[in-house]
């Protein structure tokens, strides 16, 4: 029950149990860790076991308190997203149902936009008011702002005004899938609690327990989400086939055509694909490489196994292994730039191609 | 479960209970109305999670149940309806209602999801008189702040100490103060800090003079339970900030003024004072204070003398016109009383006639004067 529907997340859960057992909650927590590791499900267990009516440590499941949460209609558990930046508060309540219907489908589901999405500053505003009066029904009120790097300096702000001084009786949970994005002063408010890559072996299970399919799927997805059960579950419905067949595709350019069709390549992606397909696109150019050096090892524990015979081919391509060694370091590296560092995605992209080609070459000599 | 009632008996309950449907909301259930039979009565409610407004009906015997309903849709309806009996029929995710030639049927959402409402409990109530309660909130809530960073400002704080109840509001600039006796209180002590729109509505709905409102202070709300109708709030959390310092005790010149006078001067005044400060400045010599405004825009200048009981030096304050007349609305009797420091310090302001258990009084902040 509660707790344990969350995957693994030992240690977050031991802080949290133990905070629970002691009533020594911290006023404001941030959850933080990549995408699809529990931050949500986790936050919505902390808000039952903290308004659950059998007032036990974990919530019960069973009382009105707990399926309200669950949901999410509780009057004194406020839920803030992200919204697209449109100007309408007709679409925002809209993208807001969305985004809780989908939440409640699936607490680990990863929340895609077509548009770039913030939490508007008025949001933070009403929250202002709201924290100041007592609870409606429940015991304590939560707050739970999800991706709370998506807010723009002014939300931010605002929030440290409650950050500052909450009431006794709030408890506000941040999540986040990048910490670094977050203002200091808001991160340095808050208790913080990691969230770590979920064991493949758990993804694994839950996949076939939940969805039914076989151990060989099953196995396939749980190594290839990198982690994150709800990766996981974006590739079970289908929807990173096209990323990752372009991404065999732009290696398969890289390697064996010239300079030109390269950039031509390159700047077909970056037309076809998002910001943050991008930058899955440098995670599976990562995974990649990685399966290259496997075969190269001799070894088929491949994560892409799907692809093995593309794999194969390309790994013909990079004779020496340390070449292919610094693919994958390159490519990490260049991931981390454009995520945290801001460089251009295009320049990222292009520069990492370029480099593959200059490897791949048999003469190239490795610096 | 199927009931039939009156139409103008449903609609004026109904009526009560819009007041607490908000125009917007992240719960779509609160857009809903509550309607629930249990013990032969018709229950109303709603609420936009700070008010809630519950009313009842008496019914014949009928089973139990509960439902929400589209709020507006279900008044609209009602609203257009001639008079007539009308029949409504609950199921378990629809209304349904028949008038005369026509039939109406809504879809709503399980009760279950719709927020808990506040549990009256008569055991703890405690009988106040409407107009007294009427009378304390009007005399104060004028001054209630509507800078949403200092919460604890944004409503009426509430004391009962044994046989004296105390509402107080401030925003800074000034501060509204008054107390009565009461015996009824059965040594109930406690601060509480009420948000002003309940207080609003209730005013509204506390019609008769003579009518008491049963009053229940709770942990987290407070409920006024005026019969048919119950009215419950939201407290704010406190702590109130300590007023008791700021009100002078050392204010040396008093100053009576006929109450009317002065109010139709402040009017004056402020029709040429400064549109942003609304300043008007006193100016106190011996029986006699001047008033004075300017508006530079405009180019206009006002001045006006009044005849009042004034013995000291002479002093000049300045004061914001709206927060005087504010004040002059709510006072009593014929002459006013001002005590006054300096011309820095706060303002008392109280009537000449005192009533017995009574004790009103205002605080205004001056304004700097430009040399």
């Amino acid at each position: 029950m509660a707790f344990a529907e969350v995957l693994d997340q030992k240690v977050p859960k031991k802080i949290l149990c133990g905070a629970l057992r002691k009533n020594f909650l911290a006023s404001t927590y941030l959850f933080y860790g990549d995408q699809g590791t529990g931050k949500w499900a986790m936050a919505l267990e902390l808000a039952k076991a903290i308004n659950c009516e059998k007032g036990q440590r974990e919530a019960c499941d069973a009382c009105s308190s707990c399926l309200k949460i669950d949901k999410m209609i509780h009057p004194d558990v406020k839920m803030i997203f992200p919204v697209p930046s449109v100007k309408s508060k007709e679409k925002d309540s809209k993208e807001i149902e969305r985004y809780k219907k989908l939440k409640q489908e699936e607490p680990y589901t990863i929340v895609r936009f077509d548009r770039k999405v913030n939490i508007p500053v008025e949001y933070i505003r009403t929250l202002q008011r709201e924290i100041h009066l007592k609870p409606f029904e429940g015991k304590r009120k939560v707050i739970i702002i999800a991706e709370a790097e998506k807010m723009h300096n002014s939300s931010a702000n605002s929030l440290l005004k409650i950050l500052e001084e909450p009431p006794l009786d709030v408890n506000v949970i941040l999540t986040s899938n990048d910490v670094n994005k977050l203002l200091p002063t808001v991160v340095s408010r808050c208790q913080q609690i990691r969230f770590g890559k979920i064991p493949t072996s758990i993804i694994e299970e839950k996949l076939m327990e939940a969805y039914h399919i076989d151990k060989e799927k099953a196995s396939y997805y749980a190594n290839i989400c990198n982690g994150s059960y709800g990766k996981a579950l974006d590739f079970l419905r289908g929807e990173k086939e096209n990323l990752r067949r372009d991404t065999v595709d732009l290696l398969g350019v890289a390697t064996h055509g010239k300079t030109s069709q390269i950039i031509q390549m390159v700047n077909q992606m970056l037309n076809r694909w998002d910001r943050n397909s991008i930058l899955e696109m440098f995670e599976f150019l990562v995974s990649i490489s990685r399966d290259i050096y496997m075969v190269q090892e001799g070894s088929y524990r491949l994560i892409n196994s799907d692809m093995a015979s593309d794999v194969v081919k390309l790994s013909e391509k990079f004779e020496r292994q340390n070449k292919v060694e610094h693919v994958f370091r390159m490519a990490d590296q260049i991931r981390f730039d454009c995520q945290i560092r801001n460089a251009s995605q295009k320049l990222g992209l292009l520069s990492l191609c370029l480099k593959i080609k200059e490897l791949s070459n048999r003469e190239a000599i490795i610096p | 479960m199927k009931f039939s009632l009156p139409k103008s008996k449903i609609l004026s309950c109904v009526q009560d209970v819009m007041n607490a449907i908000p125009t917007r909301t992240t719960l779509p259930v609160l857009s809903n109305m509550l309607l629930e039979t249990s013990n032969s009565k018709l229950k109303l409610a709603a609420t936009d999670l700070d008010v809630s407004v519950m009313a009842t009906i008496p019914l014949g015997s009928t089973k139990k149940g509960a439902l929400t309903i589209p709020a507006r849709a279900f008044y609209d309806i009602l609203r257009e309806l001639p008079e007539c009996d009308v029949e409504i029929h609950l199921t378990e995710n629809r209304i349904e209602l028949k008038a005369e030639r026509g039939t109406y049927k809504l879809s709503g959402i399980p009760a279950e999801e719709y927020p808990k409402l506040p549990i009256v409990n008569l055991a703890k109530e405690i009988k106040i008189s409407g107009s007294d309660l009427g009378k304390m909130i009007k005399k104060t809530i004028f001054a209630v702040s509507a800078d949403e960073t200092r919460p604890a400002l944004n409503g009426v704080l509430w004391q009962t100490s044994g046989k004296d109840m105390q509402m107080v509001a401030t925003d800074g600039h000034r501060l509204a103060r008054i107390s009565l006796k009461n015996t009824k209180l059965k040594g109930l002590h406690g601060d509480i800090i009420v948000p002003p729109k309940v207080l609003n509505l209730l005013i509204k709905m506390v019609e008769q003079e003579d009518e008491e409102v049963g009053v229940i202070f709770g942990e987290n709300n407070i409920i006024f339970n005026l019969g048919d109708t119950v009215l419950a709030s939201r407290l704010i959390e406190g702590p109130y900030p300590n007023f008791e310092q700021v009100i002078p005790k050392d204010s040396d010149k008093k100053m009576v003024v006929n109450k009317e006078f002065l109010t139709g001067a402040v009017r004056r005044m402020s029709i040429l004072a400064n549109t942003l400060t609304h300043q008007v400045k006193f100016s106190l010599k011996k029986d006699n204070l001047e008033l004075s405004s300017a508006n530079f825009d405009l180019g206009g200048e006002a001045k006006e003398s009044l005849p009042c009981d004034y013995v000291g030096e002479h002093l000049d304050v300045g004061y914001n016109a709206s927060y005087v007349l504010d004040v002059l609305k709510q006072l009593e009797g014929d002459d006013v009383v001002f005590e006054l420091g300096t011309e820095v310090s706060a303002g008392k302001i109280y009537s000449m006639e005192k009533k017995e258990g009574e004790d009103y009084l205002c605080l205004l902040m001056p304004l700097r004067l430009a040399e």
